[in-house]
């Protein structure tokens, strides 16, 4: 079956070396601007197309494009894996340039399928989209099919999560396509819940997770209207849940048989930026940075359950759901935690800390 | 099994002097300390750049 990119078997073969590649004729580039992005270096040139390569190190290998990333032109010198693994980064790359033009969106998150549909698992690095992703392999059946980063192709109707043939640790290259049913924004907790968010809130959680080329601003606005367009055909929930296959058991339950169950949209919070916890001498002191620290003029000291209360409003949360987590690991009743995080969010929100 | 419970809350020291919060960083760690009190003017007055009294090697740097 193929997956519908367009681009599956191209890029195949330029990753595992089987097509015709310009082993040392690297054209002349008269870069007009120069941006860099981590370990990619990403120069313009003068005929509008694009270089891609490693900020470290020659200029081979490289991967040119055209201005529409239709073309892609692979230099590199030599073989071998180790060829093969820089070439990829900056091929993926390339590629993933061209899905923003082409309506597809290439999306930060683990993917599983079971039975005629998908489910992304997207969130922050180190949150536990793989290994909810993997509860669901092992709790219900599911398979992976990509471990890091499908390819979201959008339609009308239904959006398609897509195998692509590049994939992080998990290394799932799987060449299917499956209707997306839904993206979970992955939350840990000794619970399971699943809450739906409002469009603002889905655009915000999704926009972070997916391949924005910033340094090209025009593919980089119509990569911006395609997670716009995926979040208004796929619904995006955020899941508070453990990590483990009964877990996922019940998430598939309240997912595809009691979709009653899913909690309805309420208003986050979040913690300011320009503020860091700390733990100096056994104490939990939250630390301002940058411009805060003149603005701020000191330091705030919390108690325990206050710096768990920080901790969890680092990302965006509701009220309620912080005051479940909050029930799920302290040992105390629902009245006295609710005044006691009513009062201590009118403290935050006292001295600044919390954005509304 | 779940933690022990108490109060939540949250106390805000106030710092008299900028260098308090310097000297409560690991050594090492860059700082921007932004114009307020007379540290700030100390600052300005050895080019935005001086290093902690008591906390050697961590170089601090104003910004106005």
């Amino acid at each position: 079956m193929g997956n519908g990119l367009g681009c599956f078997q191209v890029a195949s073969h330029m990753i595992s070396g089987r097509s015709s590649r310009n082993q040392t004729d690297v054209p002349e580039v008269i870069e007009r601007a120069t941006v860099t992005a981590d370990a990619l270096q990403i120069s313009r040139l003068e005929c509008g197309g694009y270089r891609f390569k490693y900020t470290q190190g020659s200029a081979i290998p490289c991967v040119i494009t055209d201005p529409q990333y239709n073309v892609l032109k692979v230099c590199s010198r030599g073989s071998g894996s180790q060829v093969e693994r820089l070439l990829q980064f900056l091929v993926r790359t390339a590629y993933e340039c061209q899905f923003a033009r082409q309506g597809v969106v290439s999306l930060h998150a683990a993917c599983v399928e079971l039975g005629d549909g998908a489910v992304c698992f997207t969130g922050d690095s180190g949150v536990g989209k793989s290994t909810r992703a993997q509860a669901w392999v092992d709790g219900v059946g599911a398979q992976l099919i990509s471990g890091d980063r499908p390819a979201i192709r959008l339609e009308a109707a239904c959006n398609i999560a897509c195998g692509v043939p590049w994939d992080g640790k998990e290394q799932i290259l799987r060449d299917v396509e499956r209707p997306l049913k839904a993206v979970l924004e992955v939350r840990r907790a000794p619970f399971t819940r699943l809450r739906r968010l409002t469009p603002e809130q889905a655009y915000a959680v999704l926009i972070r997770q997916s391949f924005i080329p910033m340094w090209d601003p025009d593919t980089a606005a119509l990569a911006m209207v395609n997670v716009k367009r995926l979040c208004r055909i796929t619904p995006v929930y955020r899941l508070f849940c453990g990590p483990d296959a009964e877990a996922a058991r019940e998430t598939r339950r309240i997912l595809f048989d009691c979709p009653e169950e899913i909690q309805e949209e309420l208003p986050d919070m979040k913690i300011r930026e320009g503020f860091v916890l700390r733990n100096v001498a056994d104490e939990h002191m939250v630390m301002p940075t940058g411009e805060n620290v003149g603005k701020f003029g000191g330091a705030v000291v919390l108690s325990d359950v206050a710096a768990f209360a920080f901790e969890q409003l680092r990302r965006p949360v509701s009220r309620e759901d912080l005051l479940s987590l909050i029930l799920a690991e302290y040992d105390v009743d629902a009245e006295t935690a609710t005044a006691d995080l009513d009062a201590l969010l009118a403290q935050f929100r006292e001295l600044g800390l919390l954005k509304d | 099994m779940k933690k022990a419970y108490s109060k939540p809350v949250a106390t805000k020291i106030a710092f008299s002097y900028q260098e308090q919060i310097v000297a409560s960083q690991a050594l090492g760690e860059q700082w921007e300390v932004s114009c307020g009190s007379g540290v700030c003017g100390h600052l300005q007055s050895s080019g935005c750049s001086w290093l902690t009294p008591g906390t050697a090697g961590v170089r601090v740097r104003g910004i106005r």
